[in-house]
């Protein structure tokens, strides 16, 4: 097919974090978070391969100075795809929002921004199209997080801040978006107006923000307004509330340069802009307030405030998968869901191999060699991994390079690459990071394994 | 404790039991004479809608409790009975005040045995409860917990068969059916408390997923078993079903029952719960929304109405002149005779009705034997059994014209008027009727009703207008003709209603801001002393924990708002006037020299504040007040006009400033000689004159 140069819908954003939540994985003698395999694939091929699939071609990759070089190296000479990708680089320490703030420049469409950690088999148009047909200013994806089968727990007890999260039921407008450490404990409270506009609406704290958003082109005017005012500013946290609440707020909106913002793109581009006002389904607001006069809009002159911000929500249906590898026991519940699922050669190296089982629902990288009587369960095996005889590994990942000498039984683990596990160790829902060396008969449990020079 | 179960009911007779009382006042006068549930509702009585709802849905035996005018329900519901296949006994306990008075009057008579249907006698529905029992039936197998189910018709939040101020918020869960809070909302939601949905956080703990509903008719209509009426027994402060006992079982840990919901969609069902109600649903079953329930299925013995087109509804026997109108959506019962030209539109017209010569009815409700004679116009009310309109009577809309009433030759009777025939004095049935010529004329019988004092301490309204809502024939544009009540509005609503934006960041400050202006407003409305005043604000200030000076900052400029400075003459009295009561109260916040600079601070911004041309007329003479009133004393006032701050700000308050340069040059004068103070308030009057 010719490829015919166009002005383009979208462009796509990929955060990618270091990844708090992964320690110590994501340590500096390991990979950074976008590079951290699933099943033996980097995980930011995956969102690569998405945005393919999506048809959106301008990719800017925003990576934390950490972990550059590396994601850097395999986004110009191993990704191999047709995206145009450019990386931004920003300081460590650096909120979501700041990082769109520092890039501002480079985004001149309406854009969308993925995390590198999510992973879905949503496809791509269903959740644009929900975005191409409303034209709100924000979709964001939802998901109910599937339940773990266990694993490890992982140091960080990062657990996500419940969210409630209200969506109108009969067009899925984002409604409601509120933190659990930022209410009354006791009492939840919604305003009766709301629910006028809002007759039917569903609350739920068990959706989980899948970091995957679409935004319009002006909101970045506005996260660059937000990333002023604060530090640390996130989109999660101030941008996507903020943008929520002023849907109904008038007097927040003007406060925090939302209605600014939106007023300079349409000065800026006033056809679209008129238009996307007009499809606008936010019903008016009735403010009664004395001193709106002054401003001459439109909607003022008839005495109702019709905010110009919409935001949709995209529940993703319970039967889609969709997974955020943001926290260790995430990682391996999103591992094994691909492992399960994937159609690659799952023992490339079988016939070599004497002796030695491996089940269906495991899969094993290229050049990794079984010694004799080992067996694998439910785990996910690197390439180029020596594996000695009669181990016995069952529900762990296994990066490459590792190396596990005799006798070894590994459970519920996570080695990172380059790492050695000698003789008779038994470790049990553990994590051993990048090019540690598990000193032989060790015997080990919830434990970190790794060295500490480096911190 | 409920006697023993037996849930296989599939064998049992199903019972029902309708509450033919509504326990409220809305139909008075008219309710004073007859019963609520005989109220004809196109020429029908109300209860007999119900009971055909019951029969369609497989009721075999029906309980209708009666409280008032029990003899007339009984002699109609035996009548009734005659012809039905369903038992129907009637319940009659003088002794009851409210739903809960007869649940647990019917606990206390152990007739209900199983599983049964709890209606109003106004309900009117042509819902099949089959599949509802079934579910009902089905959850009662599985979980012996789920006392009740309740049947909820799903409508926008603005529809017309949606009785206006009775509306209530639902919190379900659509995976388990289970209903997990209620709150009813009001027409006018006066405090925050009303405009805010609040439901216990440890919902979420057992339901995940909840989902709030405001597009929901709750037509009362609810399956019950047996437990139902033990559980009011057993909570004697029960009496509302819905406020107190659903309530009640949702929000207590020791219970331990659940209440389930059935949400039906297309099919009719509505309350008759008030005047503006019985005109919804009056015109609901004209346009056929509630068939078969419609007037020429002929629910009642005798009757034989033929339907025609436009919605008309005629009796075989109505003489009709050859040149009167029938328009759209018209009722007319047997017997009645319409004179020439007469036109008639969106009306229902009782049995042996005789309306004269070119009248005009349109959205009114005549009842039997009515006499309507020449030249009437009628709108938009119900008029009863039995009344005379003389010639030439007016009667707006929104009127309750009770029994027997007659209204004389060429009167008008005014909008929202309720008239009685009956005597003043309930009591002493020797009373005469001492008619009301000012409204009945000359030749009229009849009274306007005024309802008893504390009659709505059922449900204590803050805001009246929650009563009036339910009004037939009500709009927004009738009650701001109120105008003390409009005032009232303004002030606490507006101003809530705006800081209500901000609302989801609580902001303490707000709130005094608002319960400061109350308190103000209610002390200036009702006079109150300003000790009492005092001591509320007092109070404010320690329960939210702020200083003087945040109360100077609110009371100053409502106070300096309260005076009415627009009268063109004598303003300068009006500012007075207002300070001598109110100035003390500005002193009470007041203490050392600094609150005195402060205050000055804010009352030159105040008055800065006000509507142009009018700050110096406030600002001179209150400063000058209350230097004489040695709330202000001389330091502070030289201090305050030497500061830097007094002289930045806007142009307003630097003329306001500029405005007490003869004051103070006075002041700094009379340090070393004593001028009579004549000379200064001339000169600060002169000041003033110049605006």
């Amino acid at each position: 097919m010719p490829y015919r140069e166009r002005v383009p819908e979208f462009q796509a954003i990929i955060m990618a974090g270091y990844g708090n939540g992964l320690y110590p994985l994501t340590e500096e003698n390991n990979m950074p978070k976008a590079l951290l395999p699933i099943v033996n694939q980097p995980m930011i091929s995956y969102q690569l391969s998405w945005l393919e699939s999506s048809g959106v071609h301008d990719v800017i990759v925003v990576s934390l100075k950490s972990g550059s070089d590396k994601l850097g190296h395999y986004l110009k000479k191993v990704y191999e795809g047709p995206l145009r990708i450019s990386i931004e680089i920003v300081d460590d320490n650096t909120g979501t929002a700041d990082a769109l703030a520092s890039i501002k420049d480079k985004i001149k469409t309406d854009f969308l921004v993925i995390s590198c950690d999510l992973m879905t088999d949503l496809i791509p148009h269903q959740f644009l199209d929900m975005h191409r047909s409303e034209d709100p200013t924000v979709t964001a994806l939802f998901f109910e997080p599937s339940k773990g089968e266990g694993g490890p727990s992982g140091s960080s007890k990062v657990k996500d801040v419940t969210q409630y999260i209200g969506v109108d039921a009969s067009n899925s407008q984002l409604v409601y978006l509120n933190n659990a450490d930022s209410m009354a404990e006791d009492e939840f409270s919604l305003r009766i107006s709301l629910l006028n506009k809002h007759p039917v609406m569903n609350i739920s704290r068990l959706l989980q923000d899948g970091h995957l958003y679409v935004f319009k082109r002006w909101v970045v005017d506005l996260i660059s307004v937000v990333s002023q005012k604060r530090t640390m500013a996130s989109l999660k946290e101030h941008v996507l509330p903020l943008l929520v609440k002023s849907q109904y707020q008038k007097v927040l909106a003007d406060r925090e340069g939302v209605t600014k913002a939106v007023k300079a793109s349409m000065a800026a581009h006033p056809n679209t802009q008129k238009l996307a006002l007009s499809l606008s389904t936010t019903q008016p607001i009735a403010t009664e307030e004395e001193g709106n006069g002054e401003d001459s809009d439109e909607d003022e002159q008839t005495g109702e405030w019709k905010s110009p911000v919409h935001c949709k929500a995209f529940v993703l249906p319970k039967e889609i998968y969709c997974g955020r590898a943001n926290t260790i026991p995430n990682y391996f519940e999103v591992n094994r869901y691909y492992t399960k699922t994937t159609d690659k050669v799952r023992n490339p190296g079988a016939s070599s191999q004497v002796q030695t089982q491996v089940g269906a629902d495991s899969l094993i990288g290229d050049d990794t060699k079984l010694g004799e009587r080992s067996s694998v369960k439910k785990s996910t095996l690197g390439s180029h991994i020596t594996i000695g005889k009669n181990v016995k590994i069952v529900n762990s990942i296994i990066m490459d390079h590792a190396i596990l000498e005799d006798n070894v039984k590994v459970e519920g683990c996570i080695i990172c690459a380059g790492s050695k596990i000698c003789e008779k160790s038994t470790l049990k829902d553990c994590e051993v990071g990048g090019g540690f060396r598990v000193e032989k008969e060790t015997t080990a449990r919830n434990e970190q394994l790794v060295d500490f020079q480096e911190q | 404790m409920p006697p023993k179960e037996k849930v296989e009911s599939s064998e049992q007779v199903l019972q029902a039991v309708i509450l033919a009382d509504s326990f409220d006042e809305r139909f008075q006068p008219i309710t004073l004479e007859t019963a609520r549930c005989l109220l004809p509702l196109c020429n029908v009585p109300l209860i007999s809608y119900t009971f055909e709802f019951l029969a369609v849905a497989g009721v075999q035996e029906i309980f209708v409790f009666c409280c008032s005018h029990s003899d007339k329900v009984k002699q109609f519901v035996k009548q009734y009975g005659k012809q039905s296949n369903m038992k129907i006994h009637t319940i009659v306990s003088q002794e009851c005040y409210s739903v809960g008075d007869a649940m647990r009057e019917l606990d206390a008579k152990q007739l209900i045995d199983t599983d049964f249907i709890l209606v109003t006698g106004d309900v009117v529905s042509n819902m099949k409860l089959d599949k509802v029992l079934d579910e009902h039936r089905a959850r009662r197998q599985a979980d012996k917990s789920a006392i009740m189910t309740m049947v909820l018709k799903k409508a926008s939040p603005q529809h017309r068969s949606r009785s206006v101020g009775d509306g209530a918020l639902f919190v379900l869960d659509q995976a388990s059916k289970e209903c997990l809070h209620y709150q009813p909302v009001k027409a006018f939601k006066s405090s925050r408390q009303d405009r805010r949905m609040t439901m216990d956080m440890e919902i979420f703990d057992k339901h995940p997923e909840v989902q709030i509903r405001n597009d929901l008719i709750d037509c009362q209509i609810d399956i019950c078993s047996v437990e139902v009426p033990a559980l009011f027994t057993e909570n004697f402060d029960y009496q509302d079903i819905r406020t107190d006992f659903v309530h009640g079982i949702l929000t207590s840990d020791l219970l331990g029952k659940t209440i389930h919901f059935q949400e039906v969609t297309d099919v009719y069902a509505a309350r008759v719960r008030s005047t503006q109600m019985y005109d919804a649903v009056s015109k609901d079953i004209i346009s056929r929304w509630t068939f078969p329930m419609v007037p020429d299925s002929n629910l009642q013995a005798g009757d034989c109405y033929e339907f025609r087109r436009g919605l008309v509804y005629k009796e075989k026997s109505v003489v009709l002149s050859r040149t009167c109108v029938v328009e759209e959506k018209v009722v007319i019962g047997a017997n009645t005779q319409i004179a020439e030209r007469s036109v008639l539109s969106n009306c229902v017209i009782g049995k042996n009705c005789v309306i004269g010569a070119n009248v005009k009815i349109d959205n009114a409700y005549i009842w039997d034997n009515v006499t309507i004679m020449d030249d009437c116009v009628v709108q938009h009310s119900i008029i009863a059994n039995g009344v005379v309109l003389e010639k030439g009577v007016t009667v707006e809309k929104g009127c309750l014209i009770s029994f027997n009433v007659k209204v004389g030759a060429g009167s008008t009777v005014p909008a929202y008027s309720r008239l009685t025939a009956l005597p003043e004095d309930e009591d002493d049935s020797e009373a005469e009727l001492e008619s009301e010529q000012a409204i009945v004329g000359a030749t009229g019988r009849g009274r306007t009703f005024r309802e008893a004092e504390g009659s709505d301490d059922e449900d204590d309204e803050v805001d009246p207008r929650n009563k009036l809502v339910n009004r037939l024939a009500y709009d927004f544009s009738a009650l701001e003709l109120d105008q003390a009540q409009q005032e009232l509005a303004s002030g606490s609503e507006f101003e809530s209603e705006a800081s209500d934006l901000e609302e989801d960041e609580v902001n303490p400050a707000e709130d005094l801001d608002r319960e400061v202006t109350q308190t103000l407003e209610r002390a200036f409305k009702e006079n109150h002393t300003v000790d009492i005043a005092a001591l509320e604000l007092n109070t404010l200030r320690m329960a939210s924990n702020s200083s003087f000076h945040e109360m100077r900052k609110r009371i100053i400029p409502s106070v300096l708002k309260h005076m009415d400075v627009t009268a063109p003459v004598k303003s300068g009295k009006a500012v007075k006037d207002v300070l001598d009561k109110w100035g003390p109260l500005i002193g009470r916040m007041v203490h050392d020299k600094d609150d005195q600079i402060d205050g000055l601070y804010i009352l030159q911004r105040a008055s800065a504040a006000l509507a142009p041309g009018t700050s110096s007329k406030v600002f001179a003479p209150s400063l000058r007040y209350f230097y004489d009133a040695d709330i202000l004393e001389e330091d502070a006032i030289l201090i305050w006009y030497h500061s830097e701050k007094s002289q930045e700000g806007s142009e307003e308050e630097k003329k306001l400033r500029a405005l007490a340069a003869p004051m103070i040059a006075f002041l700094e004068q009379s340090d070393s000689e004593d001028e009579s103070e004549e000379e200064s308030e001339e000169e600060s009057e002169e000041e003033s004159d110049e605006e």
